[in-house]
Order: structure tokens, then C-alpha cells, then sequence
């Protein structure tokens, strides 16, 4: 009996005109709610760029910093800057990846595997500074790294270690089971399918880990001002074992001089941050491009 | 029905043979004590009800369910006169020689000629003249040439679904196995492409051996030489119940179970 009311053609077109007016409020609720995104962060950029762009030219792109504000540069930092991010990729994807593989595939699913699980979930949520604070002890303490670029990459590479693996592991477990099963149906062994279909299909999904990732090593701070990279440094690292800056403590120490200039020229900096991150981002997105062009 | 030729049984001519016959998955009998020869250039059937462990049995052929789940064995299950499962033969080597096509089509996500040469790669061929000629003449044999000449290096999965399937059989005939085995590979598919499949399947066997399985009876009776089928009892463990020539199964079958199977679907 009461279901037949709640089925009636009535009740029905009550209750979806109710639904509707309910979707309505929800878009234009979403909609301000973008705008108001929008509308900060186009505040944000313009303040910027209206404010850092007068002080960013070639000058400033190829010169160390400096007391006067139409001397100082940016160079180091974005020397620094770069080399860190090249190098903790370079360390952190292979490793990262690898592990991951062994995990996903090699270690099956022992109680040690999953307390590993735990952990590395964890890992990715310890805060910053603290892997600045183990990197002193153990890279530039213990194995004599010194306040190096190496020493920084080494740092930063333990901190997106965990993201990298468990963004991987997703990827390798999004897999399709009826591709691997046609794989060892073909004769593959384990390794081989691995690397002919597992890689090829998940390395999309990598890929895109890989460029949030570049975004974090940017972005740190806390992490390098620990193990101790220098906020004011007049020569350009030379190689990894020199000391070095990165943009983020170059633009910190600009903003905390008293003079008006500095903060201008701060915002410089923070566009060239900008510029350096789109720059790894196209390079990461191009990768990523050919990387879901499955090829052999 | 139309019944396809029959083949005289020939016993020296038993590629693959299962004796008392079992499998356990986790600790649970899925089948046990089958018992039944597949000829050579024959097309097998495996019927039987949903669950009765169809694809299991084909799956311990080419022992792909080692891969993937915690199998036991009992009984010998013999590929060319050797126990694939006591004899200590080489998984690589015997997968080699078994092809295999699944239910539903799945392509890898690369070009058509990737897809056909993907078993050859992995057997070590590089010369890329040799892979070029295994792959048109692997797509000729499943008619699938003429439709994809111009874009061999185009992705397969811009195939339809019964192109994709043709693939797949192609890809698993480039390696030139001796027995192909094939889960359902019609029953995702319109019955046009699958009677393309079907077809096929009948020039196929004169090449190589083939089991199928199959939840389409009229599928069984217009392809099939022999069938097994597979029922399983009140504690779920399934048993052979009869192997024969198709047309004996179906026109005078042994076993009331037989019969009252075969009229309950077909009618
Ligand atoms: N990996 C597995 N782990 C546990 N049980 C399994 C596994 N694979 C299959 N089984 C069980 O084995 C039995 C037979 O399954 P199988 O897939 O072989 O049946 P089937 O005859 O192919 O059925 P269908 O016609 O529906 O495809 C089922 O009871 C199933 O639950
Ligand atoms: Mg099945």
C-alpha cells in the first residue's frame, strides 16, 4: 500500500522537482566557489608579476645576489634550484620505482610486506623538517656530504620516496589482470612481463607522480635551510659537492630585508620560480605524452 | 544440426591428455578424476554449467594458474606424451607452444603489429623483416589482414570488438603453437563476429589442436569434433561426465545428465 504511494506518477515528479531545485543550488554553489578560487589566485599572480616584473631581466637572471637592489641576482639560487631537482629525480624515480616493482610484484603478501605498507604510508606524512634534521645527521654528518648539493638532493629524495612508491604501486596494481594473464600465456616470465606490459601501462600514472613530486622539491624549504643550504652565497655551485641556495630560501631572504626594493625583487624571484616549475612541467608532461604512446 | 566432419579417433595422435585429472584452488576441489584424450587437429569442447570449472581446467593446460592463485595438482595431464605437471617441464617452453585466447578480447594498449609480435619479442626475435612477415601472415590466417593493412602501427584498441578478438588470435598463432586454447571467445560478441570466429576456428584446426570452451551449445555442435563435459556433484566438486565424438553426445548421449543438459539449454 505505501509503496504504491511512494511510486505514484505524483510523489515521482515531487520529489525529482525537489532533486532539481537541490542541483541548481549546488552549481551555483560550486560555481562562486570557483570564482573565488579563480579570483584569489588571479589576484595573487597579477600582485606578483605587477610588482616583479620592472626588476626581472637578464641582469638579474645571471647575477649573484647583492646588497644593492639593482645588483642583486638570482643566479645561484636557480642554479641551485635546478641541480636539485635534476639530481633528486634522478635518485628518487629509479629507486622509487624499483622498490615499488619489488613490493608489488616480488614480495607477495607477507605480513612484512604489509607492515612495510604501513610504514612507507606513514613516511609520506611525516612533516618536512624532519627529514631536513635526518639528512644532516646521516648525509651531511655521517657520510661527510657537507652542506652539498648531493646532500640537499639526497634529503629531498627521501622525502618524496614515499609518494613516489605508492603512487607507483597504484599504478602497477591499476594494471588490467587480463593483460598480465595473456603476458605469461605468451611465455613471459615475470620479469618480462614487467617490463613489457606492466611499465608501459602504468607509466602514464608514474609519470604524473613524478611531476607533482618536481612540484614538492620546488616548493621545500624547511628541509634545506636543516641541513644547513646557505641563505646568502655570492659564487655558483659547480658541482654536487658544492654549497649551494635554492630559489625558496633566496626569495625567504629578500622578503625579511627591511628596504622596499627586496620585496619587489622577491616577487622576481618567486617568477622565476614560477617559470623554472612550467619548464619541468612541460618536460614532465611531454614524457608523460610518450610514455602513454605504448612503444615495444 | 549441421555436425562438421568427423575425424577417425586416433590414439597415437593424442596431443594432450588428462588422467584422473584434478585440481584444488586454495585448499578447494574444483574437479577431480577426469580422465579424457584431445586429438590432434581436432576442435575439443569443454561444456558444462557456470562454475563447474571450465576455465580452470583450460588454465592448468598451459599451467598459467600457477601465476596467479595457490593451485595443486593431482593426477597427470600429459602436453605431446609428457607430464606437464610431475615432469618438471619448463613453463616458458610449454606456453610457447600453447596459445591462448580469453573471453574477452584484450589487446595490448599498442599498435596491431606490437599485439601480433608481442610472443616473438619475447622468444628474442629482433629482425624486423622476420616479425613483419610473422605478423601479416598470423593476421592472413585469421582474415583480419585485409582490414588492417594500412594501419598495422595504428593502436589496436581502434579496432571493434570483433577485429580486437581476431587479434588476439592472431597474436597467439604467431608463435606457431601446437594446441590453442580459447575461454568463450565468442560470448562477448555480436553473433556476426562470431560466426567470422567460428569459421575460422574450423580451417584453424588444420594446423594446429583446439579446446574450447563454450556455453553456447550450437557453437559446440556446428565447430566441435569431440566434447567433455563437466558437472559438478552435491559438494561442488565437478567430474567428467562424458567425452565423446559431438555427435554422439548430443545425439545419443550416455548419461541422463548428458541428456537432460543438452535439452535444457538447446530447448
Ligand atoms: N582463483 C580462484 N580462487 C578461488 N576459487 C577459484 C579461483 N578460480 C576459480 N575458482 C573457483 O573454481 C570454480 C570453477 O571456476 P571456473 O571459473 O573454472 O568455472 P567455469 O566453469 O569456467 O564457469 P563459467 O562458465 O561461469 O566461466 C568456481 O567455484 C570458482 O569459484
Ligand atoms: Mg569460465
Amino acid at each position: 500500500m505505501a509503496k504504491e504511494v511512494i511510486l505514484s506518477a505524483k510523489a515521482i515528479s515531487i520529489r525529482a522537482k525537489r532533486r532539481k531545485l537541490a542541483e541548481k543550488v549546488f552549481v551555483v554553489i560550486a560555481f562562486i566557489s570557483l570564482l573565488a578560487v579563480l579570483f584569489t589566485l588571479i589576484q595573487l599572480l597579477s600582485s606578483v608579476f605587477v610588482k616583479g616584473l620592472k626588476w626581472l631581466d637578464l641582469q638579474f637572471l645571471t647575477s649573484p645576489p647583492s646588497r644593492f637592489p639593482e645588483k642583486t641576482g638570482i643566479y645561484p639560487a636557480l642554479i641551485g634550484s635546478t641541480w636539485l631537482i635534476v639530481l633528486t629525480i634522478a635518485i628518487a624515480v629509479p629507486i622509487g620505482v624499483a622498490s615499488a616493482i619489488f613490493l608489488e610484484e616480488y614480495s607477495g603478501k607477507s605480513r612484512i610486506s604489509r607492515s612495510l605498507d604501513i610504514i612507507i604510508g606513514n613516511l609520506a606524512g611525516i612533516p618536512s623538517i624532519i627529514y631536513g634534521i635526518f639528512g644532516l645527521a646521516i648525509f651531511v654528518r655521517y657520510l661527510h656530504l657537507g652542506r652539498s648539493i648531493l646532500a640537499g638532493a639526497l634529503t629531498l629524495s627521501l622525502l618524496i620516496l614515499p609518494v613516489i612508491i605508492i603512487s607507483t604501486r597504484e599504478a602497477i596494481r591499476a594494471v588490467p589482470r587480463g593483460l598480465r594473464e595473456i603476458s605469461y600465456a605468451l611465455g613471459a616470465t615475470k620479469w618480462q612481463t614487467i617490463r613489457y606490459v606492466v611499465l608501459p601501462v602504468s607509466s602514464r600514472w608514474i609519470a604524473t607522480s613524478v611531476i607533482l613530486s618536481i612540484a614538492r622539491v620546488i616548493g621545500e624549504t624547511a628541509p634545506l635551510i636543516a641541513i644547513g643550504a646557505l641563505s646568502f652565497i655570492m659564487t655558483t655551485p659547480r658541482s654536487v659537492f658544492d654549497p649551494f641556495t635554492a630559489l625558496t630560501i633566496q626569495i625567504y631572504t629578500w622578503l625579511s630585508k627591511p628596504q622596499q626594493d627586496f620585496k619587489e625583487i622577491a616577487a622576481a624571484g618567486i617568477i622565476v620560480l614560477l617559470l623554472l616549475f612550467g619548464f619541468f612541467m612541460a618536460i614532465g608532461s611531454a614524457v608523460r605524452y610518450r610514455a602513454g604512446k605504448f612503444k615495444e | 544440426m549441421n555436425v562438421v566432419e568427423f575425424k577417425k579417433p586416433d590414439s597415437e595422435n593424442k596431443v594432450v591428455e588428462f588422467v584422473g585429472f584434478g585440481v584444488s584452488i586454495s585448499g578447494k576441489q574444483i574437479f577431480e578424476g577426469v580422465s579424457f584424450p584431445v586429438y590432434k587437429n581436432c576442435i575439443t569442447a569443454i561444456m558444462g554449467p557456470s562454475g563447474s570449472g571450465k576455465t580452470t581446467l583450460l588454465r592448468s593446460i598451459n599451467r598459467l594458474l600457477d601465476e596467479f592463485c595457490d593451485v595443486k595438482y593431482s593426477g597427470k595431464l600429459l602436453f605431446e606424451g609428457r607430464d606437464v605437471i610431475n615432469d618438471g617441464v619448463d613453463k616458458t617452453i610449454l606456453r610457447a607452444r600453447i596459445g591462448m585466447v580469453f573471453q574477452r578480447p584484450n589487446p595490448f594498449p599498442g599498435s596491431i603489429f606490437d599485439n601480433v609480435v608481442y610472443g616473438l619479442r619475447l622468444h628474442g626475435v629482433r629482425d624486423k623483416k622476420l616479425l613483419e612477415e610473422v605478423c601479416i601472415e598470423s593476421l592472413k590466417k585469421v582474415g583480419l589482414y585485409r582490414e588492417v593493412k594500412n594501419r598495422l602501427h595504428r593502436p589496436a584498441y581502434d579496432l571493434s570488438g570483433g577485429q580486437q578478438q581476431r587479434l588476439c588470435i592472431a597474436r597467439s598463432l604467431a608463435v606457431n603453437p601446437h594446441v590453442v586454447l580459447l575461454d568463450e571467445p565468442t560470448s562477448s560478441l555480436d553473433p556476426t563476429s562470431s560466426a567470422v570466429i567460428e569459421e575460422l576456428l574450423t580451417h584453424l584446426k588444420k594446423e594446429c589442436t583446439i579446446i574450447i570452451v563454450t556455453h553456447n551449445l550450437q557453437q559446440a555442435g556446428r565447430i566441435s569434433d569431440y566434447v567433455a563435459f563437466l558437472y559438478p556433484n552435491e559438494d561442488l566438486v565437478s567430474h567428467l561426465i562424458e567425452f565423446g565424438q559431438t555427435r554422439e553426445v548430443f545425439f545419443n548421449p550416455k548419461e541422463s545428465l548428458t541428456e537432460s543438459y543438452i535439452a535444457g539449454k538447446s530447448g
